[in-house]
C-alpha cells in the first residue's frame, strides 16, 4: 500500500512538471509566433524626396542609404522595384506626401503593413558636410502617420577640441546621424489600427457656381472606391437650405449625381454632405456651395470726347469708361461699334472684369478706317449667373479737318476776300495773312466763326499779286493750312503752291 | 581655496554665457479654440515670403512631423491636403478663403487648421559655424467654419541655443525649423489646447 502510494505521489508530484513543460512549451510556440508576427511588419519605403534641388526631387543615392540602415536594423522591406512599380501604376508623381486614399492602396497592392516616407531637408557634401531628412512612418490599417522624426547634423556639431575624427565628407557624419534617427523609430508599431469612417471623395462637381433664381444646379461626386465591391459604401445624402437631396449613381458609374432648382432669394447656399455609415457613424461637412444672383449688374458709359448740342464728337480717339451700376465681378463683357447703316464695324471683347477704359481710335476689326458719321457705341457685360447688361451712346466721328474756301474780287481800289468752311464742325479759331509782291504784310485777320469777309483797301490794279496764308482748327483738333501764292491767279493744285495738310499742332510754318 | 573658488567663478560666467534671454513665442487669442479639442489636425501649405529656395515645403514638414513626434495629435498627411487643393483649384502659395476652409474641412473634417506665413529665413557661413535666423507667423484656424482662432509669431537664431563653447548652438534652418516648431506646440499646450485623450 506504501509503496502503491509512494507510486501515487510520484505520479502526482510528476503532473505538474508534464504541465509545465506543456506550458513552456505553448508560450515558446506563442513567442514563436508573436516574433515572427512582429517580424512580418513590412515597410514600404518610398524614395526621398530631395528639396534640395527642387520640389520634386529624388534623391536615390541615400534612399539606397536608407534602406540599408533599415534592413541592418531588422526591417521588412518591400522590395524596391515593387514600390516603384506601385508609384507608376497609380500614377505618383510627388514624393514624400501620399495621401491616406494612397496609403490604403499600398496595404492593398504591395501589403505592406506600414509605410515610410521621406525628405531630404537639406544635404551638402563638401568639406563642410550637412545633412537633414525628415521621415514619416504610417500605419496602412488606418492611414495615420504613427511616427515622424527630422534628423539634422552638420559637421561643426561633431567637431572636438583635438580636432580628431572630426567629420570631412557626408560619409563621416552617417554613422552619428542614423543612430540618432531611428533612435525612436518604434521596434513594433501597433499595425491593428481600426480603419477610420473616411469619405474618399475624389471630385465634388457643382455646376453652374452662379446662378439665377429658379434654375436647377447639379452636384456630382465622384468617391475613390465607389467601383470597389468590399468598400464600406455610406449612405450619402447631399443637404442644401435645410433641403435632402438623395444622390443617384450616373449611367457610367462614376458620378453620384443630385440636381435641384435653387432659391428665389439673392445669396450664398453651401451644400453638405451627409454621410451615414453601417454602424451609425455619420458625417456631415461642406463639400462646396452656389450663388443665387437676382440682380443684373447694370452698366453706363462714360465718353471722353468733345461736347456739343448734347453730343459726343471726337476725330483722334475717343475715350471710353465703362462703369457698372451694382459693381460685382463680371464674366465677360462685350463692346460694339454700329454705323448708321446698322452695321458693325468694331466688335471685340474678353473674359473677366471689364477694363478700367477703351480707346477708339476710329478703325474697324478688320483693319479699315471708319468714314465720318454717327456712330452708336454699345457695351454688354454678363455676371456670374449670365445676366446680361448692356448700355449705348451715339458718337459722331469728324476726322476730317477744315475745308476752307477763299474767294476774290476787285473792286475799285480795294479786294473783296470771303472765306468759308465746307465741313459743318465748328472751328476753334482761324487766322489769315496777307502780304505784297514786295513780302510787305497787308493785313493780318482772326477769328472763330465763318463765313466772314476780309477787305484789302489801296489795291488799284487788278492784277496785283497777293500771297495769302491761311490755317484753321476746328473744336475737335483737326488743322489744315492753305498757303495761296497768288489771290487772283488760278490755282493747279500741286504746281503752284497750294497745299492742305492736318497738323497736330500750332505750328506756323513757311 | 582660493583656486576652487576662481574655478567656481569661471565656470560661473561659463555657464552665464550660454544663458541668453528665451524668446518665447508670442500668441494672439482672437477666438477659443473647439471645445471638443484639437486632436485632429490638418496643416496646411506655409505660405513662403522669403527667398529660401523650397523653404515653405521643409518648414511644413518639420512643423508637421513635430506635432507628430509629440504623440498627442492625429495629424492629416499632406498628401490629403495637396489633393483637396488642387480639387478646388488652390494654388499652394495662397491662403484659402475663410470658405474654401471650410469646403476642405467638410472634406476630412478636422478639428483645427493650422497655416502658416514664414517672413524671415537666412542661412550663413559663419567661419565654422552658421548663422541661422527664422522669422514665422501660424495662424490657427477652426476646422469647421474656417474662423482665425489663434495666430503665433516666433523669431529666433540658431545662435540662442548655443551654450557653453559651440555646444547646443543651431547650424541648420532645418534643426532651428524644428526647435522653433518644438517652441510653439509646448506653447499652444501650455496655453491651453486640449490634444487627443486617448
Amino acid at each position: 500500500m506504501a509503496g502503491k502510494l509512494s507510486t501515487s505521489e510520484v505520479q502526482v508530484k510528476r503532473r505538474p512538471t508534464a504541465a509545465f513543460a506543456g506550458l513552456y512549451l505553448s508560450l515558446l510556440i506563442a513567442l514563436f509566433f508573436w516574433t515572427g508576427m512582429a517580424v512580418a511588419q513590412s515597410i514600404a519605403f518610398f524614395p526621398l524626396l530631395d528639396l534640395s534641388e527642387d520640389p520634386n526631387g529624388i534623391n536615390s543615392p541615400l534612399t539606397e542609404k536608407v534602406r540599408q540602415e533599415l534592413i541592418l536594423r531588422g526591417k521588412t522591406l518591400i522590395p524596391a522595384e515593387e514600390v516603384m512599380q506601385f508609384l507608376v501604376r497609380n500614377r505618383i508623381r510627388s514624393l514624400g506626401k501620399l495621401s491616406r486614399y494612397q496609403t490604403s492602396l499600398v496595404h492593398k497592392e504591395l501589403g505592406a503593413e506600414l509605410v515610410l516616407q521621406g525628405t531630404v531637408c537639406q544635404i551638402d557634401n563638401d568639406t563642410t558636410p550637412l545633412l537633414s531628412l525628415n521621415l514619416q512612418l504610417s500605419r496602412t490599417s488606418d492611414e495615420q502617420i504613427i511616427w515622424a522624426h527630422t534628423e539634422q547634423l552638420y559637421y561643426s556639431d561633431l567637431t572636438s577640441l583635438l580636432g580628431l575624427q572630426d567629420p570631412h565628407n557626408l560619409a563621416d557624419l552617417y554613422e552619428p546621424f542614423f543612430n540618432s534617427l531611428f533612435a525612436t523609430l518604434p521596434e513594433h508599431p501597433d499595425i491593428g489600427g481600426e480603419a477610420m469612417n473616411t469619405l474618399n471623395i475624389d471630385t465634388v462637381i457643382i455646376s453652374p457656381n452662379y446662378l439665377r433664381s429658379g434654375e436647377n444646379v447639379s452636384c456630382k461626386i465622384k468617391m475613390r472606391n465607389i467601383l470597389d465591391d468590399k468598400a464600406i459604401q455610406p449612405q450619402l445624402i447631399v443637404r442644401s437650405n435645410g433641403q435632402e437631396h438623395p444622390l443617384i449613381l450616373d449611367e457610367e458609374g462614376y458620378y453620384l449625381q443630385t440636381s435641384w432648382p435653387v432659391e428665389e432669394n439673392a445669396g450664398s447656399y453651401p451644400i453638405t454632405l451627409k454621410a451615414t455609415w453601417p454602424s451609425g457613424i455619420t458625417q456631415e461637412g461642406i463639400i462646396g456651395s452656389y450663388n443665387v444672383d437676382v440682380q443684373e449688374p447694370g452698366v453706363k458709359l462714360h465718353l471722353i470726347g468733345t461736347e456739343r448740342d448734347g453730343q459726343i464728337l471726337f476725330s483722334d480717339k475717343l475715350i471710353i469708361i465703362p462703369k457698372l451700376v451694382e459693381p460685382e465681378p463680371i464674366d465677360r463683357w462685350e463692346i460694339m461699334v454700329i454705323d448708321e447703316e446698322e452695321e458693325t464695324i468694331v466688335i471685340m471683347g474678353a473674359a473677366g472684369n471689364i477694363p478700367r477704359r477703351i480707346t477708339w481710335q476710329g478703325k474697324t476689326t478688320l483693319g479699315g478706317i471708319a468714314a465720318p458719321g454717327i456712330y452708336w457705341i454699345t457695351f454688354k457685360v454678363w455676371d456670374r449667373a449670365q445676366r446680361e447688361s448692356y448700355a449705348e451712346a451715339e458718337v459722331q466721328y469728324r476726322p476730317e479737318p477744315p475745308q476752307i474756301l477763299v474767294e476774290a474780287t476787285h473792286e475799285e481800289d480795294r479786294v473783296r476776300v470771303g472765306l468759308d468752311n465746307i465741313v459743318n464742325t465748328p472751328l476753334n479759331f482761324w487766322w489769315a495773312k496777307f502780304f505784297a509782291e514786295d513780302g510787305r504784310l497787308l493785313k493780318l485777320v482772326q477769328g472763330t466763326e465763318l463765313p466772314a469777309t476780309i477787305e484789302l483797301d489801296n489795291i488799284s490794279d487788278p492784277e496785283y499779286k497777293i500771297q495769302c496764308l491761311l490755317t484753321a482748327r476746328d473744336i475737335l483738333g483737326n488743322q489744315s493750312q492753305l498757303n495761296i501764292a497768288n489771290l487772283f491767279k488760278p490755282v493747279e493744285s500741286g504746281v503752284d503752291g497750294e497745299e492742305i495738310s492736318i497738323e497736330t499742332e500750332w505750328v506756323e510754318e513757311f | 581655496m582660493k583656486y576652487w573658488v576662481r574655478f567656481f567663478l569661471i565656470l560661473f560666467l561659463f555657464l552665464l554665457a550660454g544663458c541668453g534671454g528665451k524668446a518665447v513665442p508670442i500668441i494672439q487669442k482672437l477666438a477659443p479654440l473647439p471645445a471638443q479639442g484639437s486632436c485632429k489636425i490638418a496643416v496646411l501649405p506655409f505660405l513662403n515670403k522669403i527667398s529660401y529656395p523650397q523653404g515653405g515645403p521643409i518648414v511644413n514638414k518639420i512643423f508637421l512631423s513635430e506635432l507628430v513626434a509629440t504623440g498627442r495629435f492625429q495629424v492629416f498627411p499632406e498628401g490629403d491636403i495637396d489633393s483637396i487643393y488642387q480639387q478646388l483649384l488652390i494654388y499652394p502659395l495662397e491662403q484659402p478663403t475663410r470658405e474654401q476652409l471650410a469646403m476642405i474641412g467638410g472634406r476630412i473634417n478636422p478639428d483645427l487648421f493650422i497655416g502658416g506665413t514664414i517672413l524671415k529665413m537666412d542661412e550663413r557661413r559663419q567661419g565654422d559655424y552658421v548663422h541661422t535666423e527664422m522669422t514665422l507667423i501660424l495662424h490657427l484656424y477652426d476646422g469647421k467654419s474656417g474662423k482665425l482662432l489663434w495666430s503665433t509669431y516666433h523669431h529666433r537664431l540658431g545662435s540662442e541655443y548655443q551654450q557653453v563653447m559651440h555646444l547646443g548652438r543651431i547650424n541648420s534652418i532645418s534643426g532651428l525649423a524644428r526647435r522653433m516648431s518644438q517652441e510653439i506646440i509646448a506653447d499652444w499646450l501650455e496655453q491651453g489646447m486640449i490634444p487627443c485623450t486617448e
